[in-house]
């Protein structure tokens, strides 16, 4: 294997930026499913950096890692969405502002 | 019990068992029944004294000691040598007084039964008349001086109790029998004290109160000693109890360490600072018993309460304030003979004192209305006699006038009151019967003896047993207060022409012209009761008493009539051989060691009896019929030359107004600052109100407000409120928002990664 | 190139998923992401992780979006209206902020944070086993320090090459079902694993005298699309040296191998491919020929090991082997067969875990969307302590009853 071109750090500036705007669609937007798809998008930022890393140490562990986070991923992606189609049923609302019990 | 020697705690017991009796189950008795129990103790008493009488007899008057039973020793501290039991002695002198007291207590107790008939506290009188006879048979039947004593302060207190007995009779009467009381405790008390005083020094002399140890015999006069063989002072064997123990203290009695001493001579008591002669000791001593004697037997200057003390039923007036409790002091003086002889100053005292006291007595005597004052006044003088007796020397003749001015006052007291009851019969008759203009509200003092009169036809029984016992206290021969009281004479006499004592001649003349007013006062009296004709309609339709009170009176009448042949004196014709001579004198000389016989002087004899039917006949002529009908004044009183004596008599010498004057108003003006001012005012105002409670109510109030309220409130509330507020500004953080929640997640992230490139960060920063 | 590349993709990336953080339409921020993902694929490529680039078109673009597009659609939420009054003003700067410092933070751990980047060219060293003892019973047990490689590898058999960590290591050969605790190893060989090697442990001989031979494999390929490289491990124990030739003659220029002793391997050499007759040659004086391997096709594949032996039959004649192994076995890095290598010899339990993690939230998406209405329980609520009016009359009965209880 020769040396790679495009350097380690780029991957990792590049991943930490799509890590960023991924938290800013968690902080900033009320719809649940695109707090979810923001989450989505934190977790491929991070697997970025992840294959980054194992290429640069010609390591498989990073790869191995990034599988299972796709797995984890697609669990809670399953389950969460399960949510609040559940929730939606009683609440008719998908505002995360909303969805509490208590009173304000 | 091998001898009636053991039985002699019998005679404390009996009458104690009567008393629970009637204490606890008096009520359900019933009169009957109360008065057989309390009468059955007084009489089954009497009886065991008479056992103990025959058991000298038998034991040739030798004494016996006998330990109460049950009771050990009552104050035991070996290491000091102090040994004090519960000792009785039984001696002829005891068994004298025992006799005497049980006898004519019987029938006082039978007299009484008839006369508190219908009282509603019926059976606790019974109680105090029984607990009276076991103080009075401790009081004499005690083998040491602290047993005595615990007898005399007894018979104080039932004397307390019974002369208070009315003490809620309505309209102030109730207040004056029990102020009566009260003086009658009071005055006692001062003599107490004297007496007290005197048993510490006694104690303090001889390391022992004991009169003698068990199986000791009194040492003999000197006079006596040689008339019979030296007796050993230890007899050998006697069958007491009390044999065997270890003799603590001292190791003889009293009397005979004290007569030891005095022969020796020169024997010195220490007293730490200073020491004195033995003879100066018990000088003090028996000038201290003297005290005593005048608080008890009612002399000068303590005799006061004993008129005041009329004011009890009659029965107590005749057992305890006659016959019995009055006589203890003189008990006590002949008991302590040994002392008394030695002291000649103290005895110079007594007969002083005790001839005054006849004689003043006598005199306040005769100008008396109340019935039963004139014969208070009577015993004082009496007991005057006695207590002269006893400073001349002639124990036994005291003792002999004890004995029989038991019988004829405890008579005329019984007398006056079947009298009194009579006259309230009377008068309640009256009232019944709606007859007569008499208002119920109208006081009616059935005691004075102006509302009586001619109650010789209504009441013939008192009359005459009245009458007869009046011949005896006189000194009217054969009765039996000739004899005593001519001894008395005749030994005062004696004692100021064979020893030149100037107390003799004192007495014996002070002593005379008393018993001429004894047959003065008592003819009056008798004139003034029962001679002329009834002066008001109570006196008019008065009823003879009951048997239970008449038969007493008969019984005492006879022993009036025949006690003095029990000490007939030497040289007396046809008597003398009929009874045997000075019977008692010889008797009593087994315990009293300075009892000697009086003889008989003829002339002294017939000058007394003569002075006596000249009272007598004068008293006749002075109060005749026709002034004691529509009697209103006294005619001494209105003769302006008796007139002055008799407001004098009346006035009763003005005793109680001076003591009130001297010693009872500034007592009752002490005490009542001392309560106000000291008490009330400086304790209670001062130190409780404002030093102690003001203190400590300004430190609380210190520490409420501004400690507990300002600091350690406001701390503590300051701390609750600092809480919170914070509190309050934390739980904003629970916003319930989500986003929030997760930007906080975010911000702690970047925290820690910052932490995490602090290095990084300080490198770049150049720090 | 690849930076070219690499920034076009990367700025597609960013626009994306800025795109689907503003779209004010679900659907439209859906397919954004779905171009966001199609971007990391293409950057797993960069990256030699093609089985994971496939994989992530397939999962994320091709279930998980579709997921989302189905309850977006279902849910009907394409549209939010915007916040109105928004109870924390200082939300939205505040994330801003935030989001700011933290790149700050990961610019700084990256470029200043001294991060190992030094060189690390090639892959994991891979190891393998290659059996050809005679008449070893059951098979060879082959430990590393102590961790066990294979066990009863029959002979002439060898196993899979597996990526092993680098470092110096002691290989043991037992017998098949030997307790390497209790017994003595048959042969030991210590070994320094480096980067990039393929290593092969030898075991040949006898049963009674076995010899464990490293032979080094050269990973490159041949410069030549006709040749191939060889490695040669003498296991002929009857000649302490030989040669191998190609052809029948033992001349000069037709030499492979020469001089490789008995339980040795040689180096990688290559060799042009072509039918040939392969011979051996012991070494000596008498250069005898030993035996000739004849046509064999050597084809230009990666990497060949061949390995001499003799084997004796059971009529006491002896055979003479030649075994040969390709070295082609070894994945790829980033292939799929490397990864599935991984997962299934040093990541078995994670994963099955994971795979656990993904039934039960399979499950649970079922349950949780299970209609329940009409199903569900009416819950009476019970009070500890209810108000007067709701507690049960005192009536005899039921003092009676009590009574009886306590009585």
């Amino acid at each position: 294997m020769e040396a790679p071109e495009v350097a380690t750090e780029l991957f990792v500036l590049l991943s930490a930026i799509l890590f960023a705007l991924g938290t800013l669609g968690v902080l900033l937007r009320r719809n649940a499913i695109l707090v979810f798809m923001s989450i989505e998008l934190m977790l491929n930022a991070a697997n970025l950096a992840l294959a980054a890393f194992a290429r640069q140490w010609g390591n498989l562990d990073g790869q191995v890692l990034i599988f299972f986070v796709m797995t984890i991923a697609a669990a809670e992606v399953a389950i969460g969405l399960a949510l609040i189609v559940a929730i939606f049923r009683t609440k008719k609302s998908i505002n995360i502002d909303e969805l509490h019990l208590f009173k304000h | 019990m091998e001898t009636y020697f053991d039985l002699v705690p019998l005679i404390v017991i009996l009458p104690g068992i009567g008393l629970l009796i009637n204490l606890f189950a008096g009520k359900y008795l019933g009169e009957k029944g109360v008065g057989i129990v309390a009468v059955g103790a007084s009489v089954s008493a009497f009886i065991v004294s008479v056992l103990l009488w025959i058991a000298l007899v038998d034991a040739d008057y030798e004494p016996a000691v006998v330990n109460m039973p049950l009771l050990g020793t009552w104050i035991r501290i070996p290491s000091a040598g102090i040994e004090i039991p519960w000792q009785f002695r039984v001696d002829t002198l005891s068994v004298t007084m025992m006799l005497i007291v049980t006898g004519v207590g019987s029938l006082i107790h039978l007299y009484a039964v008839g006369y508190m008939h219908g009282d509603e506290r019926f059976p606790r009188f019974f109680v105090y008349l029984n607990l009276f006879l076991v103080f009075m048979l401790t009081l004499v039947g005690g083998n040491n001086f602290l047993m005595m004593f615990v007898g005399w302060e007894g018979v104080g207190l039932c004397s307390f109790l019974l002369i208070g007995f009315w003490f809620d009779k309505p309209r102030g009467e109730g207040w004056k029998n029990s102020n009566a009381a009260r003086k009658a405790f009071i005055a006692n008390r001062v003599g107490d004290f004297g007496l007290v005083v005197g048993l510490l020094l006694t104690f303090w002399t001889f390391g022992t109160l004991d009169y003698y140890k068990p199986g000791e015999e009194p040492i003999p006069a000197a006079e006596h000693a040689e008339a019979e063989t030296e007796e050993p002072v230890f007899a050998p064997e006697v069958e007491t109890e009390a044999a065997e123990e270890e003799a603590l203290g001292g190791q003889l009695g009293v009397f005979n360490q004290a007569h030891l001493w005095l022969e020796e001579g020169g024997h010195q008591v220490n007293f730490g600072l200073f020491s004195m002669s033995l003879e100066a000791t018990l000088t003090i001593i028996t000038l201290l018993f003297l005290l005593g004697a005048t608080g008890k037997s009612a002399q000068i200057p303590l005799f006061v309460w004993l008129p005041d003390a009329m004011a009890g039923p009659t029965p107590v007036s005749a057992l305890i304030h006659a016959a019995t409790m009055v006589t203890a002091g003189v008990y006590m003086m002949v008991r302590s003979n040994v002392f008394f002889h030695a002291a000649d100053a103290t005895s110079f005292v007594v007969t002083v004192i005790g001839a005054t006291t006849a004689l003043m007595a006598g005199f306040i005597a005769m100008g008396q209305w109340d019935i039963k004052k004139v014969l208070a006044y009577s015993t004082v003088s009496q007991l005057g006699f006695m207590v002269a007796a006893v400073g001349v020397g002639a124990y036994a003749a005291a003792m002999f006038h004890l004995a029989t001015h038991a019988f004829f006052k405890a008579l005329l007291f019984l007398g006056s009151g079947s009298v009194i009851h009579g006259v309230e019969h009377g008068h309640h008759h009256l009232h019944s019967h709606g007859s007569g203009g008499h208002h119920h509200d109208e006081p009616f003092d059935a005691q004075d003896m102006r509302n009586m009169g001619g109650l010789r036809h209504r009441m013939p029984i008192t009359y005459w047993t009245y009458l007869i016992g009046t011949l005896a206290l006189a000194g009217i021969i054969p009765f039996a207060g000739f004899w005593s009281k001519d001894e008395i004479l005749l030994d005062s006499l004696r004692l100021g022409t064979e020893q030149g004592r100037l107390d003799g001649y004192y007495g014996f003349v002070l002593l005379l012209i008393a018993a001429g007013f004894t047959a003065f006062y008592m003819t009056r009296q008798v004139a003034l009761v029962f001679w002329g004709e009834p002066r008001t309609e109570a006196a008019a339709h008065a009823s003879e008493s009951s048997p239970t009170m008449t038969i007493p009176l008969i019984v005492l009448a006879v022993l009036s009539v025949i006690g003095g042949f029990m000490n007939v004196p030497d040289g007396f014709p046809v008597l003398g051989s009929l009874f045997g001579v000075h019977q008692l004198t010889s008797w009593l000389e087994h315990s009293v060691v300075y009892a000697h016989a009086g003889s008989f002087n003829a002339l002294l004899a017939v000058i007394a009896v003569v002075i006596a039917l000249a009272a007598i006949y004068g008293g006749r002529l002075i109060y005749s019929d026709r002034v004691l009908s529509g009697l209103k004044r006294d005619p001494l009183e209105t003769d302006p030359r008796t007139s002055r004596a008799f407001a004098l008599a009346n006035a009763r010498l003005y005793w109680d107004e001076f003591y009130d004057r001297t010693f009872v108003r500034p007592y009752r003006a002490a005490a009542w600052w001392l309560a106000d001012k000291l008490d009330w005012g400086f304790w209670h105002d001062f130190v409780h109100e404002r030093l102690i409670y003001g203190t400590f109510q300004g430190l609380t109030n210190l520490l409420t407000e501004p400690v507990d309220r300002g600091l350690i409130d406001r701390t503590f509330n300051g701390v609750a409120e600092v809480i919170r507020a914070t509190a309050a500004r934390l739980r904003t953080v629970q916003t319930g928002y989500v986003r929030v929640y997760a930007l906080s997640v975010l911000f702690g992230t970047l925290l820690v990664m910052l932490l995490i490139l602090f290095p990084v960060l300080r490198d770049l920063l150049g720090m | 190139m690849e930076l070219t590349l690499f920034i076009i993709v990367g700025a597609i990336a960013v626009l994306s998923a800025v795109l689907m953080l503003i779209s004010q339409n679900a659907v439209h921020s859906a397919l954004f992401l779905v171009l966001n993902f199609a971007c990391i694929a293409f950057f797993y490529l960069m990256l030699s992780a093609s089985f994971l680039a496939m994989v992530q078109i397939v999962v994320y673009a091709g279930a998980i979006m579709v997921l989302f597009l189905f309850v977006i659609m279902l849910l009907g939420a394409e549209r939010l209206l915007p916040e109105r009054n928004p109870r924390f003003p200082w939300l939205v700067p505040m994330a801003i902020v935030l989001a700011l410092v933290f790149l700050v933070a990961v610019s700084l751990a990256v470029i200043r944070g001294e991060i190992d980047l030094s060189e690390r060219a090639s892959a994991q060293p891979y190891i393998r086993v290659v059996n050809v003892v005679d008449q070893l019973e059951g098979g060879a047990d082959v430990y590393l320090d102590g961790h066990r490689l294979v066990s009863g590898l029959e002979y002439g058999q060898a196993s899979q090459f597996a990526p092993w960590d680098r470092g110096r290591y002691d290989v043991a050969l037992y017998k098949a079902g030997a307790d390497p605790s209790a017994e003595e190893p048959l042969a030991t060989i210590k070994v320094d694993l480096n980067q990039g090697e393929a290593v092969s442990f030898t075991a040949v001989g006898t049963a009674a005298d076995p010899v464990l031979v490293v032979a080094n494999e050269d990973l490159r390929g041949a410069s030549r699309s006709d040749a191939l490289r060889v490695t040669v491990v003498n296991g002929v124990r009857a000649a302490p040296m030989i040669d191998v030739v190609r052809g029948t003659d033992a001349s000069e220029d037709a030499v492979l191998i020469n001089d490789l002793p008995y339980g040795e391997a040689s180096r990688p050499t290559t060799i042009s491919g072509g039918m040939t007759d392969i011979s051996v040659f012991s070494e000596g004086v008498r250069r005898d020929r030993l035996v000739t391997f004849e046509n064999r096709d050597l084809s230009p594949e990666q990497g060949q090991l061949w390995v001499f032996g003799t084997r004796y039959l059971p009529d006491n004649s002896y055979e003479d082997v030649f075994h040969v192994l390709e070295t082609n076995a070894l994945p790829s890095f980033g292939s799929p067969a490397s990864v599935g290598l991984a997962l299934f010899a040093r990541y078995v339990l994670p994963m099955e875990m994971v795979a656990l993690v993904l039934l039960v939230a399979m499950i649970g998406a079922l349950i949780l969307t299970k209609d329940m209405v009409g199903e569900r329980r009416v819950v009476r609520r019970r009070l500890a302590n209810p108000p007067p009016e709701l507690q049960a009359p005192i009536t005899p009965e039921a003092t009676a009853s009590r009574t009886t209880i306590e009585g």
